[in-house]
C-alpha cells in the first residue's frame, strides 16, 4: 500500500501522524541527550543566576530591578527610574545590580527599560549555565541543528513527493498539504530548540516545587530583612509578578504591561509548585501526648 | 593506614516555609531531614524535586505515621510507601518514632507513648524487622515525649529504649528535648536516664523546644532549644561514637533563619566541648 | 500486659477521655480488658490525660485543616 497514492484527505491524516511522531521522536532524542542526573540550580546565593536560567537576561534584569526597588536603591515613577545610590555603594551587593545602577545613572525612562543589562554579567551567566549543562552549549546547538534539519527536511520531502505525485496524476488541490509542509518547519524548530536543555527545565521545575510554599507565606509576611531575601528568591524562581504588590509597591510602575498570570512581566507565566503532597510541611509536630 | 573518622554533622528539618532560607544557607547546614509522610503518594514531580535535593545535599528521611511501637503489626502499605520513597530519593538513612498512633480503628492524632512491657517490645521488634526488610535499610528509632506515663508499663523508659536498641541491633535517634520533657513530666532525672541508655548506639540526635503547660512540658517544636538540652547534648557527645548527626527540629513560629542557624552553631559548640571533655583535652 | 485490645482502649481514651466518665477502671472492664489491664488504666494520671488529649485534638484539627487547605490549593490549581 503506497501512501503517496492515497487520496488527499487520507494522506493528510497520514502526514499528520508522521509529523507528530517525528516531532515526538525528536523531542525524546533531545531529552535523552540533554539530560543529566536530576539536580538543582547551583549557587542559591545568586538569585539572578536562577532568574537568568528561568527567563534569560530579561528575567534577571527584572528581578534585579525588583530587588533594587524594594530596597529603596532606585526611585521609580511613571516616567523614569533613578538610582538613589552610586554603583560603588556598599548597599549594592551584586555585580548585576552594579551594572544596572551604572546604566541607569542619572536616569533611564521606563520605556527604555528593555535596553538594560546587555552586559558581561548576563553573558557570564549564559556561559556558566552552558558549562553545567542547563543551557545548550555549542556542541548541543550543532546537534539540535542537525536534528532539526533531518526532521524538517524529512517532513518537507515527504510532502513535496506527494505534491509532485498529486500534480502528475492531475490533482491540483495541494493547498492544505502545502500549508502542513510549511508548518512542519517551525514546529520542528520548536521541538529542537527550546531555550533550556532538559536538565535546565527540570532544574527550574524542581526549584519551583521546592519553593512552592514561599508565595503563600510571603502573602502574609511584612518586609523584614529576611523576608526581603525570600522575596528576591520568589521573584527569581517564579518571576516578578509572583511578588505580592504589598511587598513590591513599584510593581505596577515598572511592569505595567503585566501578563495575567505568574512569571515575568510581559512573558508567559511559569508554573508554581505546590511544595509537597498531602498535608504537608507540618513536620512531626512534636510528641508530648 | 587508619581510616579517618567522619565528622559530626549538624542539620535542620526541611520545611517548605523555610525552603528558600535553607537553600541560601546550605553551606552552614550539613544535612537536611525531610518528613517522609509528606511524600507518600505525592505526585511524581514533587518526589522528583525531593530527589533533586537529595542529589545535591545529604538528606535523611523521618517518618511519623507508622506507629511501630505496638503489639499491632504496622500496615504493609506504610513500609511500601517508604520503600518506594527510599528507592527514588536515595536518602542516607531513615528514622521513625517509638510510638503508637492508632489502634482499634482510632487515629490518636499524635505520637503516643506505648506501654513499655515485653509484649510491646516484641511487637516493636517485629515491626522494625518488617520495616528493614521492606526498605533495605534499618531505621533509627526515636524516643518520644509524653505527658502521660503510659499505663501497663513494667519497664522504665530507659530500660525499654535500651532493649529496643540492643535487641534490634539498630541505631537510636535520641531526642534530647523528649528526654528533658519526660524527665519533668514523669519525674526522673534526665542525666541518670542518659547514663542508662546505650549511647554507643546513638547515631542521630534531635534538638527542639516546647512550652510549659502548668508543671508539664509539651514538646511542640515551636520554641527554641532550652539550655538543659544543650547540656545533655554535651554529655551525650562525650560518649556517643562519631559521627553524630545532630538535627534541629522546628515546625512553626519560624524565626529568621539566622536565629535557627545560631542554635545549630551552639549545638556544634556543645558537641565539640563534649568530645574534648571526654578525650581529656 | 499490652495487647491490641489494650492499645485500642488507650487510643479511644487518648482521643476522648471525657467520654469515659470518672470510672476508667469500670470502662476498661466493660470494653473487655482484663482486670489487670483495667487496674493499670485506673491508675492513669487524669490531669495529664486531659492535657494530652487536648494536645492530640489540636493536632488532629491541624491535620484536618492542612488536608482541607491542600485540597483547596489543588482545586484552585496553585
Amino acid at each position: 500500500m503506497n501512501p503517496f497514492l492515497w487520496r488527499g484527505p487520507e494522506f493528510l491524516v497520514f502526514y499528520g501522524v508522521i509529523g507528530a511522531a517525528t516531532l515526538l521522536v525528536v523531542a525524546l532524542i533531545r531529552r535523552v541527550l540533554e539530560s543529566k542526573p536530576a539536580g538543582l540550580v547551583p549557587n542559591f546565593n545568586d538569585p539572578y543566576l536562577i532568574a537568568y536560567l528561568r527567563g534569560g537576561r530579561k528575567s534577571a534584569v527584572q528581578t534585579a530591578l525588583m530587588s533594587l526597588s524594594t530596597r529603596n536603591l532606585i526611585q521609580v515613577d511613571r516616567q523614569a527610574i533613578r538610582p538613589m545610590v552610586s554603583r560603588a555603594s556598599a548597599q549594592v551587593q551584586h555585580a548585576l545590580e552594579r551594572e544596572l545602577i551604572g546604566e541607569m545613572t542619572p536616569q533611564v525612562s521606563i520605556a527604555n527599560m528593555a535596553s538594560l543589562g546587555h552586559s558581561h554579567v548576563a553573558q557570564n551567566y549564559e556561559v556558566q549555565l552552558q558549562e553545567i549543562g542547563l543551557l545548550p552549549n555549542d556542541a548541543q546547538h550543532r546537534r539540535r541543528k542537525r536534528l532539526c534539519q533531518v526532521a524538517a527536511g524529512g517532513l518537507v520531502i515527504i510532502a513535496a513527493t506527494k505534491i509532485v505525485v498529486a500534480l502528475i496524476t492531475g490533482h491540483s488541490n495541494v493547498m492544505f498539504l502545502s500549508i502542513a509542509a510549511a508548518a512542519s518547519v517551525p514546529l520542528a524548530f520548536a521541538a529542537c530548540f527550546p531555550r533550556l536543555t532538559t536538565a535546565g527545565t527540570e532544574a527550574i521545575r524542581n526549584l519551583q516545587v521546592l519553593m512552592g510554599g514561599l508565595k503563600g507565606r510571603l502573602s502574609r509576611a511584612s518586609m523584614t530583612e529576611s523576608a526581603a531575601q525570600d522575596v528576591l528568591m520568589l521573584a527569581a524562581v517564579f518571576g516578578v509578578l509572583a511578588v505580592p504588590p504589598r511587598l513590591f509597591p513599584a510593581r505596577h510602575l515598572l511592569f505595567a504591561k503585566a501578563s495575567g498570570g505568574n512569571g515575568d512581566a510581559g512573558a508567559a507565566g511559569s508554573s508554581c509548585g505546590s511544595g509537597c503532597g498531602g498535608s504537608c510541611g507540618s513536620g512531626c509536630g512534636g510528641c508530648g501526648g | 593506614m587508619p581510616q579517618e573518622v567522619p565528622n559530626d554533622r549538624f542539620g535542620i528539618g526541611w520545611r517548605p516555609d523555610l525552603a528558600a532560607a535553607i537553600l541560601r544557607n546550605l553551606d552552614r547546614i550539613d544535612v537536611l531531614e525531610v518528613i517522609a509522610d509528606d511524600y507518600f503518594g505525592a505526585p511524581s514531580r514533587i518526589v522528583k524535586s525531593l530527589a533533586s535535593l537529595s542529589a545535591e545535599h545529604p538528606v535523611v528521611l523521618h517518618a511519623v505515621g507508622m506507629g511501630m511501637a505496638s503489639t499491632i503489626r504496622t500496615g504493609r502499605s506504610w513500609f511500601n510507601h517508604m520503600a518506594r520513597l527510599v528507592d527514588r530519593v536515595k536518602p542516607e538513612s531513615w528514622s521513625e518514632h517509638l510510638a503508637f498512633v492508632r489502634a482499634g480503628g482510632v487515629e490518636i492524632g499524635r505520637l503516643a507513648a506505648p506501654p513499655r512491657n515485653a509484649n510491646s517490645l516484641e511487637g516493636t521488634l517485629a515491626n522494625l524487622e518488617a520495616a528493614t526488610r521492606a526498605t533495605g535499610m534499618r531505621p533509627a528509632m526515636e524516643n518520644i515525649a509524653t505527658l502521660v506515663d503510659p499505663p501497663g508499663s513494667s519497664m522504665t523508659e530507659a530500660e525499654w529504649l535500651s532493649r529496643v536498641a540492643l535487641d534490634s541491633g539498630g541505631p537510636l535517634l535520641l531526642d534530647l528535648h523528649n528526654v528533658h520533657a519526660n524527665a519533668v513530666n514523669c519525674g526522673f532525672d534526665a542525666m541518670t536516664f542518659l547514663r542508662q541508655v546505650p549511647l554507643e548506639r546513638v547515631s542521630t540526635i534531635h534538638l527542639s523546644g516546647g512550652r510549659w503547660i502548668g508543671t508539664r512540658i509539651l514538646d511542640d517544636h515551636l520554641h527554641d532549644v532550652p539550655d538543659p538540652v544543650y547540656d545533655m547534648l554535651r554529655f551525650v557527645a562525650g560518649r556517643a561514637p562519631r559521627p553524630l548527626t545532630v538535627l534541629l527540629e522546628r515546625d512553626g513560629k519560624y524565626p529568621p533563619i539566622e536565629h535557627l542557624l545560631a542554635q545549630l552553631d551552639r549545638a556544634r559548640q556543645a558537641v565539640m566541648k563534649g568530645r574534648r571533655e571526654h578525650a581529656g583535652i | 500486659m499490652s495487647t491490641p485490645e489494650f492499645e485500642a482502649f488507650l487510643a479511644r481514651l487518648y482521643a476522648d477521655p471525657r467520654s469515659f466518665g470518672e470510672d476508667l477502671r469500670g470502662a476498661a472492664l466493660r470494653f473487655g480488658l482484663t482486670p489487670e489491664q483495667a487496674e493499670a488504666i485506673g491508675h492513669i494520671d487524669r490531669e495529664a490525660l486531659a492535657v494530652a488529649a487536648a494536645s492530640f485534638e489540636r493536632k488532629r484539627q491541624g491535620k484536618r485543616g492542612a488536608q482541607r487547605r491542600s485540597i483547596v490549593t489543588r482545586l484552585l490549581g496553585h
